[in-house]
Parts: C-alpha cells; sequence; structure tokens
C-alpha cells in the first residue's frame, strides 16, 4: 500500500458519457437528488416563514400548523433529513459505484429503500406540522416516522456497502475509509438517540445530554465523514493531481473518529462540570483532525486553485473547504466556558449551525451533486445561468443570513451579561440583525429554487431520452430517442 | 488500509468512545438521581415532587407548540442569577421531566422560573392571547399570539370566571366572551409549577440573590420588573 496506489484510485478513469458504472445508480440515486432538492426548496422556505415571523409577530398566526415553533422545528428537520442526510447518502452510493469501478447492487431494492425514507421525512414533517414532534431539535421526527428513516437508511446503506463488497477495483482509497464510517455512524447514532430518547427515555436531565451529543455527532461523525469523502474523490480527480499525502489523511480519519464525538454540551449546563468540560476539550482537539484534512486538500490544490473558477463543482467544494475552517475556528472560540457564557442562546448559535450544515456539508454535496449528476443520468446540466444563480444565491444567502446572525448573537450576548439592562431593550438590539437574515434567507430560498429547476430539467431530459415517450403512446421508442 | 471489514471495526470502536464519555458514564453518574426528602428546615414534600397530571399535559402543549424554540429553561451559574433565578438549574431540577426540552435560543425569556415571576394566571393567558397586550407601551414582544388556544363564544347565564379583560379593539362583540380551552389552562398551570427557589445542596441560594430578594420584599418582580407592568393593569398605557 503505498501512495501511488492510493494517487491511481482516486484518479480512475471515468468511464466517458454513459458510463455503465455510473448509470446503474441512476434511479435511485436521481430519486434521491431530486428529493433531496425539493425538501430543501420546502425546508427554506419555511426557514423563511419562521424568519418573517420574528418581525411581525402576527404574521400566519392564526393556524396552529404554522406557528413559530413548529414552522421552525418542520424546517431544521427537512434540512437534516429530507436534504443534508439524504444528499449524502445519494452522493456516497455514487462515490461507491465510481471509486470501486462496480455497478450499484440491485437498483430497485434500493430505491425501495429511497422511498421508505422519503416516506419517513414525509410522514415526520407532517407530524411536526400537526405538533407531535419530540420537542428535540435535531431530532424532532417522532417515533413512528424515524423508524422509517432508519429502515430506509439501513436498505440503502446496505446495497451500498455489499457493492463496496464486490468492488471490481480492490485498493480502498481514503474516500472509501470515510464513506465506511459515516454509513455505519448514521444507524449507530440515530439508533442510540432514537432508543434513549424515544423508546426507554432516560430520565431527567440525561435526556438533554443525549440529544446535544447527538447533535454533535450527527455533524461531526455522520455528515462530516460524508463531505469529506467527497473532498477527498473531487479534489484529486478533478485537478488531475494526486492527493498531497496519504498518511496525513490517515491520521486525520482517525482522530476525527476518535474525537467527533465529544462536544455539544453548553457550559454551565445544569449537569456534573466534567461533562462540558469534556465536550469543550472534545472541540478543541477537533481542530487536529480538520487541520490535517484541510492542509492536504490546500497543498493538493495549491497552485490550481484558478480551476475552481471554471468548474462549478470544485467551485463549491473550494468554498466549502473554508467553510469548513471558519466553521472549526468559531467553534473552538465558541467552546470556551468565557465566551460560550455570552454566546450560547444568541443568534450566535443559530449562524453556527447553518455555517455547518450549509456552508461546510451543503456546499461540498452541492459541488458533488454538479459533478456526479450528468455523469449518472448521462445529460448535461441545461442551464449553465441557473447553475451560476445557484451558486451565487447560496454563497451570499448563506454569507449574509450567517454574518448577521453571528453579529446579532454579539450583541445580543452582550446584552444579555448586562444585567441592568431589561431583556426586551436587548432584544430590540438584533433587529437589524434578524432583518438582514432574513434578506440572506430570501436570497438563499432563489438559490436552491434555481437548483430544484435545474435538477428537474435535466431529469426530465433524460427521462425523455430514455424511456418517453412510451412506444403505446406511438412516440418514438426508447432506442430511436437515443440515436436522436 | 485495504481492509473494509477493520476500517469498519475500527470506526465501530472510535466512534463508540464518545458513546461511552458522552452518554454511558453521564448516565452511570447522574442516571439515578433522586429527590431531595423533606428536611427539619424546609418540611413539606420531596423537591422535586413527581408533577400533577394537568402539569404533565401542559408540558406536552409546551412540546408540541415549539416554545423550546424561542425559550430556554436552565439558569447558568453566575451569569444568569442576576436575571432569571435565584440559583443555578441542576440535575435535580428535571427529575420528573419528560422530554426535558432545555432550549437553545433566548427570543424571549427565559422560563426556568416564570412560575415565581409571574404567579398570576390571568397574566398567563392575556400574554398567550396577544403578547402585545403585556408589554409596557413602545416595546414589542417577538412572541406570535396564541389566540387559537383561546375560544370566543356567547356569554352564557352569567360571565365567565375565567374570562380574559380584553378592552379597545381586542375585545369581542358584544354578548361574547373569550376563554381560554383546555389547552391553554394545561399550558398555564404548567407554566406556574416552573420555579426552583429552594437550596439544594448542590445549588445553595447565592448570597447576593438572597439579600436582593430581601430588599424588594418579593421574588415575583425580580427579574422582569423593569419592562414589564404591574399584572392588574396590563393594557393601559402609562400617562
Amino acid at each position: 500500500m503505498s501512495n501511488s496506489t492510493e494517487g491511481q484510485t482516486s484518479k480512475a478513469p471515468s468511464g466517458g458519457p454513459g458510463d455503465p458504472v455510473e448509470t446503474s445508480c441512476r434511479v435511485p440515486v436521481g430519486l434521491m437528488l431530486f428529493c433531496a432538492a425539493a425538501w430543501l426548496v420546502l425546508g427554506s422556505v419555511l426557514a423563511l416563514i419562521a424568519s418573517i415571523k420574528l418581525h411581525g409577530a402576527g404574521f400566519l398566526a392564526d393556524t396552529p400548523w404554522l406557528t413559530y415553533g413548529r414552522v421552525q422545528a418542520a424546517s431544521w428537520s427537512l434540512f437534516l433529513y429530507g436534504f443534508a442526510a439524504q444528499a449524502a447518502l445519494a452522493v456516497g452510493l455514487w462515490l461507491i459505484c465510481v471509486l470501486g469501478r462496480t455497478p450499484l447492487v440491485r437498483p430497485g431494492l434500493t430505491t425501495l429503500g429511497v422511498v421508505v425514507w422519503n416516506a419517513g421525512v414525509k410522514i415526520g414533517l407532517l407530524a411536526v406540522l400537526a405538533g407531535q414532534g419530540t420537542g428535540y431539535e435535531w431530532l424532532e421526527i417522532p417515533r413512528y416516522a424515524s423508524v422509517f428513516l432508519f429502515v430506509g437508511f439501513v436498505v440503502v446503506a446496505a446495497f451500498g456497502l455489499i457493492t463496496l463488497h464486490y468492488r471490481q477495483e480492490k485498493p480502498l482509497s481514503v474516500s472509501h475509509w470515510y464513506l465506511i464510517a459515516g454509513l455505519l455512524a448514521f444507524p449507530w447514532l440515530h439508533g442510540s438517540a432514537h432508543l434513549v430518547l424515544l423508546d426507554q427515555p432516560v430520565r431527567g436531565v440525561m435526556q438533554a445530554v443525549s440529544h446535544w451529543w447527538y447533535a454533535h455527532a450527527f455533524l461531526t461523525l455522520w455528515l462530516t465523514p460524508m463531505a469529506l469523502a467527497v473532498g477527498f474523490h473531487l479534489i484529486p480527480s478533478l485537478t488531475g493531481r494526486p492527493l498531497h499525502s496519504y498518511y496525513l489523511a490517515l491520521a486525520g480519519f482517525w482522530m476525527l473518529l476518535v474525537i467527533g464525538g465529544f462536544g455539544g454540551v453548553p457550559a454551565d449546563a445544569p449537569v456534573p462540570a466534567w461533562i462540558p468540560a469534556l465536550s469543550t476539550v472534545g472541540v478543541v482537539l477537533l481542530s487536529m483532525p480538520v487541520l490535517a484534512t484541510l492542509l492536504n486538500w490546500h497543498k493538493t490544490l495549491e497552485g490550481v486553485y484558478e480551476k475552481a473558477r471554471e468548474n462549478p463543482a470544485l467551485r463549491f467544494v473550494v468554498l466549502g473547504g473554508g467553510c469548513y475552517l471558519l466553521l472549526t475556528l468559531l467553534m473552538i472560540l465558541s467552546s470556551f466556558r468565557s465566551v460560550n457564557l455570552v454566546l450560547q442562546f444568541t443568534h450566535f448559535t443559530t449562524a453556527l449551525a447553518w455555517l455547518g450544515l450549509f456552508g461546510f456539508v451543503g456546499l461540498i454535496l452541492f459541488g458533488a451533486i454538479y459533478h456526479a449528476l450528468p455523469r449518472i443520468l448521462d445529460v448535461e446540466w441545461p442551464s449553465a445561468r441557473m447553475t451560476r444563480a445557484h451558486f451565487l444565491g447560496t454563497a451570499a444567502g448563506l454569507g449574509l443570513f450567517v454574518a448577521a446572525l453571528s453579529l446579532g448573537g454579539v450583541v445580543q450576548g452582550r446584552g444579555f451579561m448586562d444585567e441592568t439592562r431589561d431583556f426586551y431593550s436587548v432584544t430590540r438590539l438584533t433587529f437589524p440583525f434578524v432583518g438582514m437574515s432574513t434578506l440572506g434567507l430570501l436570497l438563499f430560498v432563489a438559490g436552491q429554487v434555481a437548483l430544484l429547476v435545474n435538477v428537474v430539467l435535466m431529469l426530465a431530459a433524460c427521462c425523455r431520452r430514455c424511456c418517453c415517450p412510451p412506444r403505446w403512446l406511438g412516440g418514438e421508442t426508447a432506442t430511436t430517442g437515443v440515436a436522436s | 488500509m485495504n481492509h473494509g471489514i477493520l476500517i469498519f471495526l475500527g470506526a465501530l470502536i472510535a466512534v463508540s468512545c464518545s458513546w461511552y464519555g458522552m452518554l454511558f458514564a453521564p448516565q452511570k453518574q447522574i442516571g439515578s438521581a433522586q429527590p431531595e426528602p423533606p428536611s427539619p428546615t424546609d418540611p413539606g414534600a420531596y423537591y422535586p415532587s413527581s408533577p400533577l397530571g394537568e402539569v404533565t399535559l401542559g408540558r406536552e402543549v409546551y412540546r408540541a407548540q415549539g416554545c423550546a424554540y424561542c425559550h430556554t429553561r436552565m439558569v447558568r451559574a453566575d451569569v444568569d442569577v442576576p436575571r432569571w433565578g435565584a440559583r443555578r438549574s441542576v440535575v435535580r431540577d428535571y427529575l420528573f421531566d419528560e422530554p426535558v426540552v432545555l432550549g437553545s435560543q433566548r427570543i424571549g425569556p427565559d422560563l426556568a422560573n416564570v412560575g415565581l415571576r409571574r404567579p398570576d394566571a390571568g397574566w398567563h393567558y392575556l400574554h398567550l392571547y396577544n403578547p402585545q397586550l403585556t408589554m409596557p407601551e413602545g416595546q414589542r414582544s417577538q412572541m406570535p399570539p396564541y389566540a387559537y388556544l383561546f375560544e370566543t363564544r356567547p356569554i352564557g347565564a352569567s360571565p365567565s370566571p375565567e374570562a380574559l379583560q380584553l378592552t379597545g379593539e381586542d375585545a369581542p362583540e358584544d354578548g361574547y366572551e373569550v376563554v381560554p380551552t383546555r389547552a391553554a389552562k394545561s399550558l398555564v398551570t404548567f407554566m406556574r409549577s416552573l420555579r426552583a427557589d429552594n437550596a439544594l445542596f448542590e445549588a445553595p441560594i447565592p448570597e447576593t440573590a438572597k439579600a436582593e430578594s430581601d430588599e424588594t420584599g418579593s421574588d415575583e418582580e425580580a427579574a422582569e420588573a423593569e419592562s414589564a407592568p404591574a399584572e392588574d393593569t396590563p393594557n393601559t398605557p402609562e400617562p
């Protein structure tokens, strides 16, 4: 096992258009990416509604289904389970096929898993809006819908791992390690949290501790490995350069897995002091795997950064890497007790969550989507302008949202620290920042609509070519469709 | 590292580390915490005692409306004590809580001691019906109105004692009254039950807080006093 084998694996010659390995996962991955884009649009519209409610408390206030607490919960659930987890799973499935040069095993049954997962998301969404959410921010989807998520995931991930087992290209690349870890971590995390929060709830404040752990590990042990798998594949293959250091990647991988799950407990939480202390230590140590990974990426990209200008996929991945660095710095900074006490219950928390979910994981997944979907469907992206609109909307919207809420959070937190100020006068200070964040969300929604339109047009083009119009309608046959 | 199964097992062990550290070990330490028995200085019930049915129903309403998305329910040592409570929140405050949703945002005030600050049910009803009614002149609340937790109905033989005292444009038509539904009543009962002002071994009442509450004479107004009007004149503009 040497550097060169690893380098070759990530540069393994991808077949041209219509490569059977990549098109083998067309149905499940196409369906998942379409659903992810659709849930993302719905989720960001709900987030926009919630944000507007912070300005006009009476906005849509007469319907219990649309009260702030439920809309906010529904939107975050859609982001987590509808978009991020689903897109990560889809991209992971595609990566397994491409890296191992093996067609997906049993695409039909995998698609069934996808349908079950999305049924879980849909039931969960309705349940949260109907007031049956669990109350735990990252696990709002109630027990009966959460089971669908678990089963759907296990089915899809199982066929992914079976495909991995039958791979043609035997050496495992760095991306493979992260994929294996991620596909293991989700059922492990979700299963544990489901067990100790929904099935056999632990007593008292242990519920909060379990939830904090789950929320933190959901990002660091499940979404992060999937995003890093994408980065470790796309950066070498799009720049045509071998990965800078295999051993640095190896160290980063194991450090992330061991350290990643420690964190999430806020300072001075109502628990014995060693728990938040351990959490702080975990978050600070997390800088090591993050720096190892980012240094590796940077060294691979050094001198060829300008390729990101022409290639939308690389552009998203590079920006996502930048957000990962910013996220880690802010997480470390805000994990120190003195800072945490100021920022913990402010808008800063929201800004950080968005930076992690969309800035880091989301952008890298978008990059993977832009790279993978044309190969999977064997259709070019229909509109370069839409791609550009999506990038600009996402980057500008997210930038504005995160910047406004972080600054607003600092102002709010400092105000709360001053005992002589009354609560509402401090809250009033945040209004301009919340306004800016609503504006950012508006841009963000526009960007995601562009993505959805692009994906739908692309799927339609693929359908026209392969399946429609069906023979019984007297249209062209499938074969002539492809020929034309 | 070319053996998938080894990576799989390694990852399992690595991921289990945090499970052990963040779930198992805390559970071992605090999972079996017990309520504080009555003491000679403080005879009475156990603290906390098992909640009444009405309180658990209200807790469900609190969860279902997503209250925790704007309100926390924890007082942190030192920094939060002057504003939000007599002492810090500790493990034993939540022993019978289910689900324990401590919240992550203070878009609205902390509610760990709301029962102490706002003992009056009438204030809560008015506040839930339309939060702007209980705000001082010139202040605006970001809280949405929960008018759907109330019912407007024709006045029966005699007006309901629970009917909201609404005036001006908020008042219902003549012959009608606005009364809280079962959900609103449970929610208010739950909120009035939220108070943690007894000293515990692990959370004594800080001396400064004690002195202050003695000076003002009552705990009720301690935290929000500056911003909120007196309970009995909720929507009378100040002269």
